[in-house]
This record gives structure tokens, sequence and C-alpha cells, in this order.
């Protein structure tokens, strides 16, 4: 491509042609993580299934959940290279979102085992939601505080576990503790970003 | 009456460099001399005259121990292609409706 005069048809074909290519690029291999992911965890899932009818020490097989987040990453790094050279604004909110749903994953059977309500669940929405923002608001500290929150899930199960026995299971105590946590989280988790995000306009208004 | 088109946007290779911008966050020199097909002499100087008119940032660094030059659109930039896009809508008006 040299550098000469266009026409103003020809300056509008390259824009739209540029465009178009890099939206194309976008759009690639969109669906590779979406099949790594879906056939692995109907693997696992299947498998589970038959252990738990034939399998005579079931308990154990339980463990094979794990192969899906160390399988699915080791072949997410093998066959979903992403294509370098260009970022864009939908890869980053992208991986954002489904970063959190990762983590998520992760540590959720943990909140369950131990019985552990509605909160931890809340934190890590809220999480999921925090974490996306910062993606299409780009802030690093909004990241942070989103992926802690979702993290910090995990201090409900291990207060309770810590604090109160099972036998307190439905105390006044345990609820009391259980909203004390929730308040100080939500508090991290919007009221700290919230103040973060309006900090950071006025900087760039200024 | 038409509007004059910005003449440092009216030239082939900027401006493909620039509407590629537009729709990424960044992109690399690799990336851009691909894509425009241009040659590298010919980019580096095309790029180097758009940084100077403040339209688009770039940041040289490492890549391992590759050095890796990347770009990305500044507001001006982008203020500059739209009015470019204004200014060509004038000018096709009749026949782009």
């Amino acid at each position: 491509m040299e550098e000469k005069k266009m026409s103003e048809a020809q300056s509008l074909a390259l824009i739209t042609s540029m465009i178009n290519e890099t939206r194309a690029r976008i759009t690639k291999n969109l669906g590779k993580p979406f099949l790594i992911w879906g056939y692995l965890t109907v693997a696992v899932a299947l498998l589970q299934a038959t252990a738990a009818i034939f399998a005579h020490d079931f308990y154990i097989y339980l463990w094979g959940w794990f192969i899906i987040p160390v399988v699915g990453w080791a072949l997410m790094l093998l066959f979903n290279k992403q294509e370098k050279g260009a970022t864009n604004y939908i890869d980053r909110c992208l991986n954002a979102v489904w970063c959190g749903i990762g983590v998520t994953a992760l540590i959720l059977p943990l909140i369950l085992k131990f019985g552990s309500g509605l909160f931890p669940v809340i934190i890590i929405l809220m999480g999921i939601g925090t974490v996306t923002t910062a993606a299409v608001v780009k802030n690093k500290t909004i990241r942070g505080i989103g992926y802690a929150a979702i993290l910090s899930s995990l201090l409900f199960p291990f207060a309770e576990y810590i604090l109160f026995p099972l036998e307190e299971f439905c105390s006044r105590e345990r609820y009391s503790a259980e909203c004390i946590i929730f308040a100080v989280l939500i508090f991290l988790l919007l009221v700290v970003s919230g103040h973060v995000l309006n900090y950071k306009e006025k900087c760039l208004k200024n | 009456m038409f509007k004059e088109l910005n003449p440092l946007l009216h030239s082939e290779l900027r401006l493909a460099i620039i509407s590629l911008l537009i729709s990424v966050e960044s992109a690399d020199f690799v990336y851009i001399k691909e894509q425009t097909k241009a040659t590298a002499g010919n980019l580096s100087v095309q790029i180097d005259k758009l940084q100077k008119a403040g339209y688009i940032n770039v940041q040289k660094g490492f890549n391992g121990k590759m050095p890796r030059t990347t770009c990305s659109i500044t507001e001006n930039g982008i203020n500059a292609f739209e009015e470019y896009i204004s200014a060509l809508k004038s000018y096709l008006g009749d026949k782009l409706r």
C-alpha cells in the first residue's frame, strides 16, 4: 500500500474493508472454547454417572471433577492460541466474564459443600459484575477488588465452620455473623468500587 | 459547500492505519504491516506522521527479546477520523442515499 491520493469513494471502500477485516478477526475461533469446555464437561459428567452406578469405591471418583479445570486449561493452552498482534475491547470483556465464571466454578463447590447460604452466591455474582465492569472501563483496581470479592466468598464457610459448630446451623449468632461478613464484602465490592470509579472520572474531567 | 478532507488522513496508507486502529484497542507494527500490506519503511514513515499529528500513540517495548512497537488511536485521532467521515459524507451524500 503506497501513499497515494484516493477518490472519496475509494476512501470509504478502504475504511469499510479495514473495519470488516478487524471484525472478522474478532469472531474468529469464538466457538472453540465452548467446544473444549463443553465436550470435556459432558465426558466427565457421563464418567461420573457411570462410576456412580458401577464403581465399587464411588467416592474416589468424585475427585474426577477436577479433571475439568486441569485438562480444560491444558487444552485451552494447546488449541485456543489467540491471534496476536491486536487487542480489542470485545476480547477483553469476554475474557473478564469467562475468567470470573471460571474462578467461580472452582470455588462454588467448596462453598456449597460447607452448606453456606445465599450470601456467598450473591457476593460471587456481584464480583463477576464488578470484574466485567472493570474490563469495560479498563480499571485494574476495580478488577482486583472484583476477584478479591469472589475469592472472599470463601470466608463464609470458613468463618461459619470456625466460629460456629454445625449444630448451631440455624442460630441467630450465625446469621448475624453472616450478615456482618456480607455487609463488609458488599462495602468493599460496591461502595469502594463506586468511589474509585467516581474519583477516576473526576480526574479525567480535570 | 463541501468540507475539506483532512490531507493527513486522505492518503491510502494513513487512512488504512487509522481505520484499523479505530476498531481495536491497540495493534502491533507487524499486525498493521500484514493488514495494510505496506512495506516496513513506508509504514514506519506514515506512523511517524500520524504520531506527530497526535492521532496515534506509539509505544516501543519488548516481547521477550524481540522489540515490539504497539500503536493505539488517541482521542484526537478519533475526532479527526469522525470529521473525515463527516466530510466524506458531504461528498458522497447523494450516492449514499
